[in-house]
């Protein structure tokens, strides 16, 4: 495999770009995609993430050339883009439809690029079988792509996407159409392919899990803007806001107010008592705040920093789920590995206690 | 253990009535036809069975000279196949791009396919007319006089002059079928072609029109077909005249069959073009037949 590392990643430079629409239904102009800037290194892989309507494929398809910004620039490689039309960039993509061509057998689709650029038959050949065994498809090449399953699909459009060589590989959620337990399968495939070949890869989800297993870099989105980036640990454990704690994995948010700064962080009054919370930014005290608490961070016993009532006490084999009140304040607890520990049932108190590195103020 | 039975009588039960139809309204006249074209029958009375007379007769005759209306459904078929078609494709290709005034196009080019070919017969008829009509004013108004003809009554141009409305007409039929195939391809497949380098008109030839093929097929299908059937649009203009110039199977047999009263001969005709319309379909399916 170390002969099929890519000629050379590019970066990608989005230098505040935006993009407007007109609203079918009331006629008024709207950013799909308002003034993102942001600055993706060679051979990384960074990925999009957002609900629906956040922009984040406009913000794709503006890359690949299909949609072009109305306000900032786009550079590859340093060189500016806005102006070439999608065959003229060194880019290539893997759809979410896979958009292989049904009249062609699994060769043609991969070699088609190549063909095109006029690439020696030989060389087609050879540079199409490194691929299609990169991609765990040799003994393959002349079936149509009607006789593939749907991971065998994605296999061969990654692959016709890989051979081109192209300086950026773009992904617009190209594993939406594909199982639970294969979508695993395939996004390990894919990030196992990107280490290997050391491309720049920039892919489209709204799947968070997906994007935090195989991305380098997580950039969020939301109604156009960028709500947070950074690596998927910083977006998990140091969420910006409510919306990306909410978005990125199950959370708990409890309302209160900054009593006192302490020296590694602060003390918060919460109705239930005084906890402490570790943060990096001084608070003023008497302001309202929201400790943010991951519910795997929470642990529940006769003893603790808060009172509770559990409301609901549910096994479910590798752990046990908890939704406590504490105070006002709904709670959910995941505790890991139940077994030799005491089970609350509904009903009872108890009292819940983190670790105040685990918990984060906004 | 009887649920099956029933199950099935159920299903035979709810076809029948759309198999009566079929066979009364399709089936029953075909087998006639076959029937009466062994036939020697005015209409009237009883029909004589001749054998295979009547088919010795249609392909011999020079009286009917079937060969002549042969030649000139086949012509008509090959233009349609090598002019109509090309050109609805590349109006389908044209306007499957997002055209300013789409829809408007696509109503335009589609009207002559629901206005009756009687009014476009009539309508072209004034536009051939030799003393007022347009084409004639057209060319000697621009000096070309000696181009003026009469263009359905000489025996030389009234076919040329008739294939032109039958060709004009069926453009935005064929137009339509196109476009909702092309309009029903992915938009991805043209933009992954397009990331592979392609050119808009190599999406056009490599990606879009394979991608139509089973469209393509069927229109192919209806423009032989429909042309070895022709018949409206030349009854109107010239009734296979003059001297038989623009005469097709169908207003061949309509004249065998009203105008001569020699209903086993124009049954004759009828099945000829059915066997003809059914291989010729047949064909065109091999043609088109997909590596499964």
């Amino acid at each position: 495999m170390a002969d099929m590392k890519v000629k050379q990643p590019k970066g990608v430079k989005l230098d505040h770009i935006s993009k407007i629409y007109k609203d079918p239904k009331t006629g008024k102009d709207f950013y799909a995609v308002h003034d993102v800037a942001l600055d993706i290194a060679p051979g990384s892989f960074v990925t999009l993430l957002g609900p629906s309507g956040c922009g984040k494929t406009t913000t794709l398809r503006m890359i690949a050339g299909f949609e072009s910004p109305d306000e900032g620039e786009i550079y590859l490689g340093g060189e500016p883009i806005n102006a070439l039309t999608p065959n003229k960039r060194d880019t290539a993509m893997v759809f979410q439809s896979y958009a292989l061509f049904p009249h062609y057998n699994v060769f043609d689709n991969v070699a088609y690029g190549l063909k095109l650029r006029k690439v020696p038959k030989n060389e087609i050949r050879d540079r199409v079988e490194k691929i299609l065994g990169l991609v765990e498809l040799s003994g393959m090449e002349q079936r149509m792509t009607n006789q593939l399953s749907g991971g065998q699909q994605q296999r061969v459009a990654l692959a016709r996407a890989l051979v081109v060589e192209p300086g950026v590989l773009l992904f617009d959620e190209p594993l939406s159409n594909l199982d639970a337990k294969l979508r695993v399968q395939m996004r390990t495939e894919i990030r196992r392919i990107q280490q290997a070949l050391g491309i720049t890869a920039v892919y489209v989800t709204h799947d968070q899990s997906e994007a935090m297993a195989i991305s380098d870099q997580i950039i969020l989105m939301k109604q156009g803007v960028i709500a947070q980036m950074g690596s998927p640990m910083e977006i998990y454990y140091k969420p910006n806001s409510e919306f990306v704690a909410d978005f990125i994995g199950e959370c708990n948010f409890l309302h209160g107010k900054v009593s006192e700064n302490a020296e590694k962080g602060a003390i918060v009054s919460l109705p239930a008592g005084k906890v402490a919370v570790r943060t990096e930014k001084k608070r003023n005290p008497g302001e309202a705040c929201e400790i943010v608490l991951r519910p795997e961070a929470i642990t529940i016993g006769d003893e603790g920093m808060l009172p509770c009532r559990v409301e609901l006490s549910c096994f479910m084999g590798s752990y046990q789920n908890y939704h406590v009140r504490v105070g006002e304040e709904l709670v959910k607890i995941t505790d890991n590995c139940p077994l030799n520990k005491k089970i609350f049932q509904t009903g009872e108190q108890a009292y819940i206690s983190f670790d105040p590195e685990c918990a984060h103020l906004l | 253990m009887h649920r099956p039975f029933s199950y099935k009588l159920n299903i035979f039960l709810f076809l029948l009535p759309a198999l009566i139809l079929f066979v009364g309204i399709l089936i029953a006249p075909i087998a006639m036809s076959a029937y009466y074209s062994l036939t020697e029958w005015n209409g009237l009375g009883i029909p004589k069975f001749i054998g295979l007379q009547n088919y010795v007769e249609l392909f011999t005759s020079k009286s009917i000279n079937i060969m002549r209306a042969l030649k000139n459904a086949m012509l008509l078929a090959v233009l349609s196949v090598c002019i109509q078609l090309p050109f609805a494709l590349l109006l389908a290709l044209k306007l499957s791009r997002h055209v300013k005034g789409e829809r408007w196009y696509l109503a335009i080019y589609f009207m002559p396919v629901l206005i009756s070919s009687v009014v476009i017969g009539q309508l072209w008829i004034k536009i051939y007319n030799p003393e007022y009509g347009a084409l004639n004013m057209f060319l000697r108004s621009v000096g070309l006089d000696s181009w003026t003809r009469i263009w359905l009554g000489d025996k030389n141009v009234a076919f040329g002059a008739c294939l032109v409305p039958i060709l004009w007409q069926y453009v935005g039929y064929h137009m339509l079928l196109m476009y909702a195939g092309i309009k029903g391809m992915p938009a991805d497949l043209n933009e992954a072609a397009m990331l592979d380098g392609c050119t808009p008109a190599q999406v056009s030839w490599y990606i879009t029109i394979p991608y139509i093929r089973p469209i393509l097929r069927v229109s192919v299908i209806f423009a032989v077909t429909g042309s070895l059937k022709s018949f409206d649009m030349i009854y109107v203009l010239t009734n296979g005249g003059p001297n038989h110039a623009t005469e097709l199977p169908s207003t061949l047999m309509i004249n065998l069959l009203f105008l001569r009263n020699r209903y086993g001969m124009g049954s004759t005709i009828a099945v000829m073009l059915i066997v003809l319309c059914f291989v010729f379909a047949m064909l065109i399916n091999l043609a088109f037949k997909e590596e499964k």
